[in-house]
């Protein structure tokens, strides 16, 4: 593995779970997606709320030791395959508070015209957590890589 | 032998259970990923797609891949009403969509070349299957909880040949609407899954079957050769017809 790789997954145990919660928010169409670092939203986000909302701390967080400078820390373009990610975060009271996505790729550009069909009888189930052991998985296309990337050089700014 | 890099903006693992593996035949296929990225990447100003869409290269003079992509891309568009095209409103070239399942699809043909007959290339979630597992058994493969990465919703069992692919935009800043009606939004769909013949096949119409919305799994419940499953923002699945038929082992 890269000294690169080493380096970002450092930084991931330094956000703690947000990677875990980057993934479920999803954002009402008419405002910029904000993903609330909290650890405590990480668990029970099965399925999400359907009317998420940022969550932004109203009681100020005693700063830690190693904190950063307050404000608001705009991270570096980075360019993976399916377009250029940045990332943004809010430090208050040494605490990163926020961290606020200003571009992410779709993994499928493909155009979105509709059309009117019929709509057969189609089997449904509410999605259930498996236990199951399993050789590999299947899933959209991550981008926490470049989110990583662009994080970096936000922190950077802060500390 | 398994190992994993990180390519073209994602992890790509490759999984070979052959007594013959060796690490050479690794080096082969991720150097192959790394070509195809130089070629494809619309993001790179000195790959091959980039010089197209600056018109610095000529069509007759286009690489032979990139013929082949096109002309697969043309193929999808039209079997799929218009909704997969890799033109974009600026007309520029842009095959992401489809290049990445075409291109395990290659990188499995080349490890099989090489004489092996029981493995996965597994690039960004999408999957290329051949022979069995490491216990003599049919590969398993869990479909992600879009919610929860860490989690899987769901397990299927794929045979020699087959690929999967999965669609989906967890962070939705876009929303797709009626156009007959801006008003009425479609139910947001998260995740689309996708089995195939291959997953070249799999993850062309994954592509498509996603920007269709709610009606891509009806769309995909008339082609018997795919199966489908969908998760929606309230966590609802909908599934083809067939898709039991990929969660029994023994099928």
């Amino acid at each position: 593995m890269s000294k690169k790789i080493l380096l970002v997954s450092g930084l991931a145990v330094l956000l703690g779970g947000f990677f875990v919660y980057e993934k479920f928010v999803v954002t009402p169409s008419n405002q910029t997606p904000i993903i609330n670092n909290d650890q405590t939203q990480v668990s029970g986000n099965n399925p999400p709320p359907q009317n998420t909302t940022p969550v932004v701390p109203t009681t100020p967080v005693a700063p830690v030791a190693s904190g950063f400078k307050n404000g608001t820390y705009t991270g570096g373009v980075a360019q993976s395959m399916y377009g250029p990610v940045q990332a943004q975060i809010v430090v208050s009271s040494g605490k990163i508070v926020n961290v606020n996505f200003l571009q992410y790729p779709n993994d499928r550009p493909a155009s979105l015209r509709k059309s009117q069909m019929a709509m057969p009888v189609i089997k449904q189930e509410v999605i259930q957590s498996q236990s199951a052991n399993v050789n590999t998985v299947s899933g959209a296309t991550e981008t926490s890589y470049y989110f990583i990337q662009s994080i970096s050089s936000a922190l950077s700014q802060a500390s | 032998m398994k190992e994993t890099r990180l390519l073209m903006g994602m992890p790509i693992t490759i999984e070979i259970v052959d007594e013959a593996v060796n690490k050479e035949i690794f080096e082969k296929a991720f150097e192959y990923f790394g070509y195809i990225d130089k070629t494809f990447s619309p993001f790179k100003p000195d790959s091959e797609i980039s010089k197209i869409n600056r018109k610095e290269i000529i069509e007759s003079d286009w690489n032979k891949d990139i013929k082949e992509v096109f002309l697969l891309a043309e193929k999808t568009k039209q079997e799929t009403k218009g909704y997969f095209d890799i033109v974009d409103n600026n007309g520029k070239y842009n095959p992401s969509g489809i290049v990445k399942g075409w291109a395990i699809l290659k990188a499995s043909q080349l490890i099989k070349d090489l004489g092996f007959n029981n493995f996965y290339v597994n690039a960004g979630g999408d999957v290329q299957f051949f022979g069995k597992n490491n216990d003599g058994k049919t590969w398993s493969i869990g479909i992600k909880n879009p919610f929860n990465q860490k989690e899987i919703v769901k397990v299927v069992y794929l045979k020699d040949g087959n690929g999967i692919a999965t669609s989906g935009n967890y962070i939705r800043g876009d929303h797709i609407y009626n156009p007959n009606d801006r008003k009425e939004k479609i139910e947001d769909i998260v995740s689309f899954t996708v089995i195939g013949p291959d997953v070249c096949e799999a993850d062309r119409f994954a592509t498509a079957v996603f920007a269709m919305g709610r009606d891509g799994i009806n769309f995909l419940n008339e082609m018997p050769e795919y199966a489908g499953y969908m998760i929606n923002k309230n966590g609802i699945a909908y599934m083809t017809n067939n898709f039991d038929k990929y969660t029994n082992e023994n099928f």
